[in-house]
C-alpha cells in the first residue's frame, strides 16, 4: 500500500449531548475574571534581573520561541511540525509494511502523531507498536475513551511513548457505541488493565481477552456508563 | 500422625484502615502468614471529576484539580492549567512561570514530606511523623500567604497565576530553604539509619525497570528500579530547562531505595527552589488571555511529573469553552495495579511496607 | 546499634526546643490576608451582575434584585449554600465592585443543614464582624461613619422582610 493514500481523519468534534446552555453566558464571567486579575501589584513591565547566564537555552518549550512567529506571517510553519510529520509518515510506513489495511488515517494533533487504526488489528498494531524494530514505543502512558454519539461510535485512545528519547506517538481506534466491543491491549501493555476496567466501566467498551474486567469505579450493581454523552442518572 | 487441615482465609483490610492512606480496600488471601492473592477494591472517593468537568469552563475546573492529589494540589492545578496553555499557545509571563515552579518545588517537598512521616507511621514508627508535620507546617504557611489556603490551593490561572507573591515571600521561601536542607539532615539521622526500619524495607518488594515500564508506572516508582526518567528533563516543560539540578535514581527498586528517592529528591527540589528565588524576575503574574477560553478544536495531551509520577491531562475539545471530554492520567492509578503481583508469597506485614512504598493518594486513584 | 542510637540523639536534641503546636479552641490560629474563609457580603455595593452566581463551580451562590427607581438594580437576597461551597474564590475573583469578600472565618460546624444556608442578612453581619470592624476602626472605610447605620438598617430590613416573605410562603 502506497504512502498518499491514507486518509485524513474526520475533525473528532463530536456535539452530541450538549445543549447550548453555555456560550453567552459565559462571556461575562470571563469578562469579570479579567477585570480583577489585571490588578495585581506589578512593579516595573521590564524583567529586573535577567536570570540565565548558565542555563544554555537548550531546545526551550515552544511557547517561549513564540512571540517572532507571533508576528510573522502564519505562513511559515512551525519548526515542531517536520519532524513530527516525518515520524507519523515513518511509523506509518512501518506499519503498513506488517498490516497492509489496519491504519485507516493519519494525521497531527499538536504535533503529535495520530494513528486511527481499524479495530480488528488494534491488539496486533500496539503489539507491532510496541516490539517493533524501527517503532519501539514500548511505554504506555495514558489510554482514554471517548465518546461520539453523533458519529455513533466511541473511540479509545492510548499514547505511546519510546522510552528514552520521549518521543509520543497516539494510537486510537473506533467501536461502534451499540455493540462497544475491543481486543484488550493487557497481553501488550499489563499497565492498560486498570485503564481498560475503567473505560469499560465508565464508557461501556467490552476488552475482550481482558483478564478481569469488572467495574472499578462504579458499584457493580450500577446501570449506564456514566461517561457516555447521553447518560443520565434518573432512569 | 494426622495431616493438619488447612484452608485460605479471605480478610479484608480497608476501606478504613489507617494503612491504607485513605479508602482503599485490599482483599487478602492468605494461607497462614503467606499471602496468595490479593485484589485492590477502589472506586469509594469517586466523585466523578472527568464526568463534572465536561460541564465547567476550564478556569472552574481548577479547584476541582485540587481535590484529586491533595496533598499536592499546586501541580494538578499546574497540570490542567499547563494542557490548556499548550493547547492555546498562551503566552505566560516570567514572573508567573517562576512564582509557579517555586509553589510546585515546595509543594513537591511537602508531598513527600508527608510519605515519609506517614510511611514510618505504617510501620510503626510515631516520631517521624510528628517531625515532618513541623517542616511541612512551614511550607503550608507560605502557601496560606500567597494563595490564602493550606490545602486546595486553586492558586493557578489559565495565563499565569492568581497572586503575586506578597512582600517578603520570595524572602521567607529564601530562609526555609537552609532549614529544610538541616531539617532532611535531621530525617536522615533519625531514620535512615534506624536498623529495625532498614530490616523492614530492604529487599522488600522489589522489581525491575522492565517490570515498571510495562506496568507503566512512572515518578519514584519508575526511578528506584535505576531507569533515568523524569519528565522535568526529558520532556523538558515550564522552565524547568534553566535549572541545574538531578534525578536521583535507585538501583534495587526495593521499597528502601523509594524512601531513600523522596528525600534525595527532596534536596534536589530545593536546589530549584533557591535558583528560582534567585531568578524571579519582576513583571505581571498574569498574561494576556482571551476573555473567553476556547482551545481550537482538537486533541491534546500534556504531562508533567507530579510529585507520585506523570500527572497528565488528555482532553478533547470541541472549540467550545468546556472541553468535550478531559481524561486525567493520574499516576496513583497507574502504579497502584502492580501491587498485586508485587504482594503475592510476601507474608501479611510485608504488605504495610509495601503499600506504603508505592505511595498512593485516595483521592487522585479514584478521582 | 549505631544507627538506632543516631536517632534517639535526635529526639534527645529536640527536647528543650520550643512547642509548636497551638491550644486551639482557646487560641486562635492567625492567618494571613489572603486567608479563604467564609465570604461576607455587602449589599451596598453588590450591582446585581450575576457575575458570582454564574462563575460557580459548585452553584452555590443564588441571588436576586429589582430594578429601583433610579434604574440602578439593587440587590434583595443572597444566598450562599455552605453545604456545598468549596471556598474556592472564584466569586470574589469576579466581582466587580469587591461587594462579596472572603474572611477568616473558617469555623463552619452546624448541628443541622439548614445553618448552612447563609442569607445576605448573615452574610453582612460578617461582614460587619470581619472587614467592616477592620474598616471603622481605622475610620478609612468608605463605609465608615454616619452612612454605616443606614445601610445597615436598610439591608436588615430587606432581609427581615425577605425572610418573612418565606415564612408566609410555608
Amino acid at each position: 500500500m502506497s504512502e498518499d493514500q491514507k486518509e485524513t481523519l474526520p475533525p473528532s468534534s463530536g456535539d452530541g449531548g450538549r445543549s447550548g446552555r453555555d456560550a453567552a453566558s459565559s462571556e461575562a464571567v470571563a469578562e469579570g475574571v479579567d477585570a480583577k486579575r489585571t490588578a495585581s501589584p506589578s512593579a516595573g513591565g521590564e524583567p529586573g534581573t535577567k536570570p540565565q547566564e548558565a542555563a544554555p537555552k537548550r531546545e526551550p518549550a515552544a511557547k517561549r520561541e513564540a512571540p517572532p512567529k507571533k508576528d510573522a506571517p502564519p505562513k511559515e510553519p512551525d519548526p515542531r511540525e517536520a519532524p513530527a510529520r516525518a515520524l507519523l509518515e515513518e511509523v506509518v510506513a512501518e506499519v503498513k509494511t506488517v498490516f497492509p489495511d489496519a491504519v485507516e488515517g493519519a494525521e497531527l494533533q499538536k504535533f503529535r502523531p495520530v494513528l486511527l487504526i481499524r479495530r480488528e488489528y488494534w491488539r496486533d498494531v500496539l503489539h507491532l507498536l510496541k516490539t517493533g524494530e524501527r517503532l519501539r514505543f514500548r511505554y504506555l502512558e495514558c489510554m482514554a475513551g471517548v465518546d461520539y454519539p453523533q458519529g455513533g461510535y466511541i473511540e479509545v485512545v492510548a499514547l505511546l511513548t519510546r522510552m528514552p528519547e520521549a518521543t509520543m506517538i497516539e494510537a486510537k481506534t473506533r467501536t461502534p457505541r451499540d455493540a462497544a466491543e475491543l481486543p484488550s491491549a493487557v497481553p501488550v501493555f499489563p499497565g492498560a488493565n486498570w485503564e481498560e476496567r475503567e473505560i469499560f466501566d465508565l464508557l461501556g467498551v467490552h476488552f475482550e481477552g481482558h483478564p478481569d474486567l469488572r467495574r472499578i469505579m462504579m458499584p457493580d450493581d450500577w446501570r449506564g456508563h456514566p461517561l457516555r454523552k447521553d447518560y443520565s442518572p434518573f432512569e | 500422625m494426622a495431616e493438619i487441615r488447612t484452608e485460605e482465609m479471605l480478610m479484608n483490610v480497608g476501606p478504613q484502615h489507617p494503612s491504607t492512606h485513605g479508602v482503599l480496600r485490599l482483599v487478602v488471601k492468605l494461607d497462614g502468614e503467606t499471602i496468595v492473592d490479593v485484589d485492590p477494591v477502589v472506586g469509594y472517593l469517586h466523585r466523578g471529576t472527568e464526568k463534572l468537568a465536561e460541564d465547567l469552563q476550564y478556569t472552574q475546573i481548577i479547584p476541582y484539580t485540587d481535590r484529586m492529589d491533595y496533598l499536592a494540589a499546586m501541580l494538578n492545578n499546574y497540570a490542567l492549567v499547563h494542557a490548556v496553555e499548550e493547547a492555546m499557545e498562551l503566552q505566560i509571563p516570567e514572573r508567573a512561570e517562576y512564582l509557579r515552579v517555586i509553589v510546585m518545588e515546595l509543594n513537591r517537598i511537602a508531598s513527600h514530606l508527608l510519605f515519609i512521616g506517614a510511611y514510618l507511621l505504617d510501620l510503626g514508627a510515631m516520631s517521624p511523623f510528628l517531625y515532618v508535620f513541623q517542616d511541612r507546617e512551614r511550607i503550608l504557611q507560605l502557601f496560606n500567604e500567597i494563595c490564602g489556603a493550606r490545602i486546595t490551593y486553586n492558586y493557578m490561572r489559565i495565563g499565569g497565576v492568581k497572586w503575586d507573591a506578597p512582600p517578603g515571600w520570595i524572602e521567607k521561601v529564601q530562609q526555609f530553604v537552609p532549614h529544610m536542607r538541616e531539617s532532611i539532615k535531621m530525617l536522615h539521622d533519625l531514620i535512615t539509619g534506624n536498623e529495625i526500619f532498614l530490616n523492614r524495607v530492604k529487599g522488600i518488594g522489589a522489581y525491575d525497570a522492565e517490570t515498571a515500564i510495562a506496568y507503566s508506572l512512572s515518578g519514584i516508582n519508575l526511578r528506584c528500579t535505576g531507569y533515568k526518567w523524569d519528565l522535568r528533563r526529558n520532556r523538558p516543560y515550564s522552565i524547568y530547562d534553566r535549572f541545574d539540578f538531578e534525578i536521583p535514581v535507585g538501583k534495587n527498586g526495593d521499597c528502601f531505595d523509594r524512601y531513600i528517592l523522596h528525600l534525595e529528591e527532596m534536596e534536589q527540589s530545593l536546589r530549584i527552589v533557591e535558583q528560582a528565588c534567585g531568578q524571579i524576575p519582576e513583571g505581571p503574574v498574569m498574561g494576556k488571555v482571551p476573555k473567553i477560553l476556547r482551545p481550537p478544536a482538537g486533541e491534546y495531551y500534556s504531562g508533567i511529573e507530579g510529585a507520585r509520577g506523570e500527572l497528565g491531562v488528555y482532553f478533547v475539545s470541541d472549540g467550545k469553552d468546556k472541553p468535550y471530554r478531559l481524561k486525567f492520567r493520574r499516576p496513583s492509578f497507574v502504579n497502584l495495579q502492580l501491587l498485586p503481583s508485587l504482594l503475592k508469597g510476601q507474608n501479611m506485614a510485608n504488605l504495610i511496607a509495601i503499600l506504603g512504598a508505592v505511595d498512593i493518594v485516595l483521592g487522585e486513584v479514584d478521582c | 546499634m549505631f544507627g538506632f542510637l543516631k536517632g534517639l540523639a535526635v529526639t534527645i536534641s529536640r527536647l528543650p526546643k520550643k512547642k509548636v503546636t497551638l491550644q486551639y479552641p482557646e487560641v486562635k490560629p492567625e492567618w494571613p490576608e489572603r486567608f479563604r474563609g467564609i465570604h461576607e457580603f455587602i449589599p451596598e455595593r453588590c450591582i446585581v451582575c450575576n457575575q458570582c452566581a454564574r462563575i460557580c463551580p459548585t452553584s452555590c451562590i443564588s441571588l436576586s434584585g429589582t430594578r429601583g427607581e433610579d434604574r440602578k438594580l439593587r440587590i434583595d437576597t443572597y444566598d450562599i449554600n455552605f453545604e456545598i461551597c468549596i471556598l474556592c474564590d472564584l466569586c470574589t475573583e469576579v466581582c466587580p465592585t469587591e461587594a462579596i469578600k472572603m474572611t477568616g472565618e473558617f469555623e463552619l460546624a452546624a448541628y443541622s443543614r439548614d445553618q448552612l444556608y447563609k442569607n445576605m442578612e448573615w452574610l453582612y453581619q460578617n461582614y460587619l464582624r470581619h472587614s467592616g470592624a477592620k474598616e471603622l476602626e481605622a475610620g478609612t472605610g468608605e463605609t465608615g461613619g454616619p452612612g454605616e447605620a443606614g445601610v445597615g438598617a436598610a439591608a436588615g430590613g430587606g432581609a427581615a422582610s425577605e425572610q418573612k416573605a418565606g415564612g408566609t410562603d410555608e
